[in-house]
């Protein structure tokens, strides 16, 4: 038994199991027949460990070198570390899409477990179909256009190695892994949703949906966040985001799917917005086969592109099914559904609704920047080009519309308003014409003023709340104010996780003010000796270095930087700033030094070094202010999203939903 | 997915300058160092899109036509031209697709104006929901309809065989 013949084998069974696992769950709704159900239930374990048998045969003919399987030749390489071979499968596209469908098998397993407990044993069949109809889409994909496990007729001694960009960061061990988790995530809500519209029951998915939701949005917000740290940490250009289209890619997905946590709780609340809700969860899975189609059809370099791998029409078609469903079953509901209600601009759900509306929105806009050039060359044959300064002209006005209803929702009751709330407004706009003015004075732009002022806004906001509810407990239960917050921070972990949550938003939204806007590049080239003063840094170039590594060749360039001034503190030590030359890459590729402080980021970018005699080198600076928070920012959405989703013995779950809400 | 979006020099050019296609043939010689940059330069690169990258501004790819239209910018910098002048200088050579920031006319005109369609559609279909749903919490809940009792009924039956 080679991995190659067993990877196969184990693909095509996973294959049938998914296609048996859709008879039968279609059947178990047919004939409202629970013995169909548990027997989907029993096949979902079963396409489990086959897919996770054809991932195991992969890593297998990764870590033994069998150059005779085609992923292997084409992209591992026997002297590779250890750790690039591990996480080697999710280098190329085929070994991906394994991952994805592994991760959709253990999606589908956990959901089967749910069956008869939280999913109701109505809608459990459909569910379970819906999961299985993806495995199907994912395991034919490989069985028939993307094969990992093609058989190479004339093994080559060494296979044509892993991608460099890879082999720098350990990150980008974690990264696609957090990204494919995010993904294969938002399939079960919308697995609920097509559940929900098919057997009429239009409410109470909404709370069974509530914790996958945010288990799928804290892994796609950890991976986009991974994604920019590996992004400037190893790309070397001094930035996090260029809006490329790969990441658009993962942008949409995540802003459909904030979109969708708010509006949920209108839902949940009152019974209203069953519609949208079925379409935004719809929109948020469908854009996730959008953005792989995108990146891995071609289409984006070119249309003609287009006809370069067959994956990209494999995955259009898979989106177009997506579309069709959701969006069919929807055209039913939103004839059926009578719902009755009266929302109030000012209470919470009017916020709730005002912030999907801009979600919606950024999410329309980052859709339509993208595809334009398609468009464009299609109509009228002209090239044309949206980039990142089109999406950081557009995302401002947006931002800052956005982080005032982040403010006012939590604040905003939810029904009406009262006394107590307007004062409440009144602290946080002082608070923000206060931060604002600060700004200015400090001479900072008009933009980042704002974005100081918005911090301060929400600060005050979160303040505000806690302190409230802080304060009204304690006096209730005769307590002291600190054993009441640590009361309600176990009883409303909700509330309190979206405190944590909105909090590092408003941070990551200032960290992001300060950087795009005070970036600085700069480059010279320095004999060896040589003392460039620049930003308040003195940056003396050392004697060049060249080193042999197993998989790669470098040329290093240390380099001792001393503060001078405020605007460099921080700064001081010696870094080595290198270029690697990889065997299977035309041009070196350039690791930066990446020194964080509290304030100023630098960054130091060999570009170029005298190759024949050693002498001098073009050293490029980037100094950027506040990167670093933008990681903790990160961390604390993340650490939030956690804190709701940790299980503690007794939940409050408070559904209180109108009379009218019905199921 | 984040697969190869920052490197990957991708053919065919519709290369108007031939000069400059001529020196991404000709990796610039590597071992003339090259000039110093200013933040300038790099500022106005960034608006530029690199030619034969995926994805990448000229501020920030290293492939040879991105080296060498920064140095083009440096050297105008130097005799005194404007941005905008430069901006026209790559315009005249390569088209409005040079530009990262499309051009607020013609066909691109409707990317600009995105945002305020995006607000402006959906904005109007939650608005005309919100007066439907009010407009029903106003009516009577007591007129249901044949079709939906004879629903609720054959909901009403348990399941057979529950699991």
């Amino acid at each position: 038994m080679t991995p190659g013949l067993l990877g196969g084998v184990a693909l095509v069974a996973a294959l049938i199991l998914s296609v048996l696992g859709l008879v039968l769950a279609t059947l178990a709704y047919t004939l409202r027949d629970g013995r169909y159900l548990e027997a989907a239930k029993r096949l979902s374990a079963l396409s489990l460990l086959a897919a996770v048998v054809s991932f195991g045969a992969l890593e297998w003919a990764i870590l033994t070198n069998d150059f005779s399987v085609s992923y292997v030749a084409n992209h591992s390489s026997a002297n590779n570390p250890l750790w690039v071979k591990l996480v080697t499968p999710w280098a190329a596209l085929e070994g991906s899409i394994l991952l994805w469908a592994m991760l959709q098998t253990a999606y589908t397993w956990l959901v089967s477990l749910r069956a008869g407990h939280s999913l109701d044993v109505w809608r459990a069949p459909m569910a379970l179909g819906t999961l299985f109809a993806v495995q199907v889409f994912f395991f034919a994909v490989m069985v028939f256009v993307a094969h990992p496990f093609d058989a190479v007729p004339n093994p080559p001694p060494d296979g044509r190695g892993t991608n460099p960009l890879l082999q720098n960061h350990w990150m980008m061990a974690v990264h696609p892994v957090l990204m494919y988790l995010g993904f294969v995530g938002l399939s079960v809500p919308f697995a609920y949703a097509v559940a929900a519209m098919v057997a009429r029951r239009y409410q109470s998915w909404i709370f069974e949906t509530r914790w996958w939701t945010l288990v799928a949005w804290g892994f796609l917000t950890a991976a986009i966040f991974t994604g920019k740290w590996w992004s400037y940490e190893i790309l070397g250009w001094g930035g996090y985001w260029a809006w490329d289209p790969v990441e658009n890619a993962s942008i949409i997905p995540w802003l459909l799917a904030t979109a969708f946590l708010h509006t949920a709780q209108v839902q949940e609340r009152k019974g209203l917005f069953k519609g949208w809700n079925f379409a935004f969860v719809t929109l948020a899975f469908a854009a996730t086969v959008f953005g792989t189609f995108l990146t891995r059809s071609g289409v984006i370099q070119s249309v003609h592109a287009f006809a370069s791998g067959p994956v990209g029409a494999w995955f259009l078609l898979f989106l177009l099914g997506v579309m069709a469903v959701g969006l069919g079953l929807l055209a039913r509901v939103s004839s059926e559904i009578r719902e009755a209600g009266e929302v109030r601009w000012n209470s919470r759900e009017g916020a709730l609704l005002a912030g999907a509306l801009f979600f919606g929105t950024f999410a329309f806009v980052v859709v339509l920047g993208t595809l334009w050039p398609l468009v464009v060359e299609l109509v009228s044959g002209a090239k044309v080009s949206v980039g990142a300064p089109f999406f950081n002209q557009v995302s401002v006005p947006l931002g800052i519309f956005m982080l005032l209803l982040m403010g006012v929702g939590p604040v905003l009751p939810w029904r009406n308003s009262s006394a107590q709330v307007l004062r409440n407004l009144m602290a946080m706009l002082i608070a923000l014409g206060v931060g604002t003015l600060l700004g200015l004075l400090l001479g900072l732009s008009v933009g980042v003023s704002l974005a100081i002022g918005l911090f301060a806004y929400n600060l005050t906001a979160i303040w505000l709340m806690v302190a409230q509810g802080v304060r009204e407990r304690a006096r209730a239960l005769g307590i002291s104010p600190a054993q009441a917050l640590v009361e309600l921070a176990g009883s409303h972990k909700r509330r309190f996780g979206s405190h944590i949550v909105h909090f590092g938003v408003a941070l990551a939204a200032l960290t992001i003010a300060f950087s795009q806007t005070y970036r600085v590049t700069e480059q010279k080239t320095l004999q060896v000796g040589e003392i460039w003063q620049t930003r308040g840094l003195e940056v003396r170039l050392l004697p060049l270095e060249v080193r042999e590594e197993p998989n790669r060749f470098a040329a290093i360039a240390p380099i001792e930087v001393r503060s001078t001034s405020r605007e460099g503190w921080g700064a001081d030590g010696r870094y080595q700033a290198r270029l690697n030359f990889y065997p299977q890459m035309g041009s070196p590729l350039a690791t930066p030094v990446v020194k964080y402080s509290l304030y100023n980021d630098y960054y130091f970018v060999l570009m170029q070094f005298d190759q024949e005699k050693g002498q001098w080198a073009t050293i490029k600076i980037i100094v950027t202010p506040m990167v670093w928070w933008l990681w903790v920012a990160g961390l604390i959405i993340v650490l939030g999203t956690l804190y709701i989703l940790w299980p503690s013995g007794a939940r409050a779950t408070s559904r209180q939903m109108s009379p009218m809400a019905g199921d | 997915m984040r697969p190869w979006g920052k490197s990957a020099v991708i053919g065919p050019l519709l290369v108007i300058g031939c000069w400059l296609l001529a020196s991404v043939l000709a990796q610039p010689a590597p071992n003339t160092p090259p000039p110093d940059f200013s933040p300038r330069v790099f500022e106005i690169a960034r608006e530029l899109r690199c030619p034969v990258c995926q994805g990448e501004s000229a501020a920030e790819s290293n492939a040879g036509i991105a080296v060498e239209m920064r140095r083009i910018i440096a050297e105008q910098l130097a005799q005194g031209k404007s941005e905008a002048e430069i901006r026209a200088f790559f315009i005249e050579r390569y088209g409005d697709w040079i530009l990262y920031e499309p051009p607020a006319r013609g066909l691109t005109l409707w990317v600009w104006l995105s945002p305020l369609l995006g607000l402006g559609l959906l904005g109007f279909g939650l608005w005309r929901y919100l007066v439907r749903v009010g407009a029903q919490a106003k009516a009577s809940v007591t007129d249901v309809s044949d079709e939906e009792i004879a629903r609720l009924e054959a909901e009403l039956q348990p399941p057979e065989r529950q699991p």
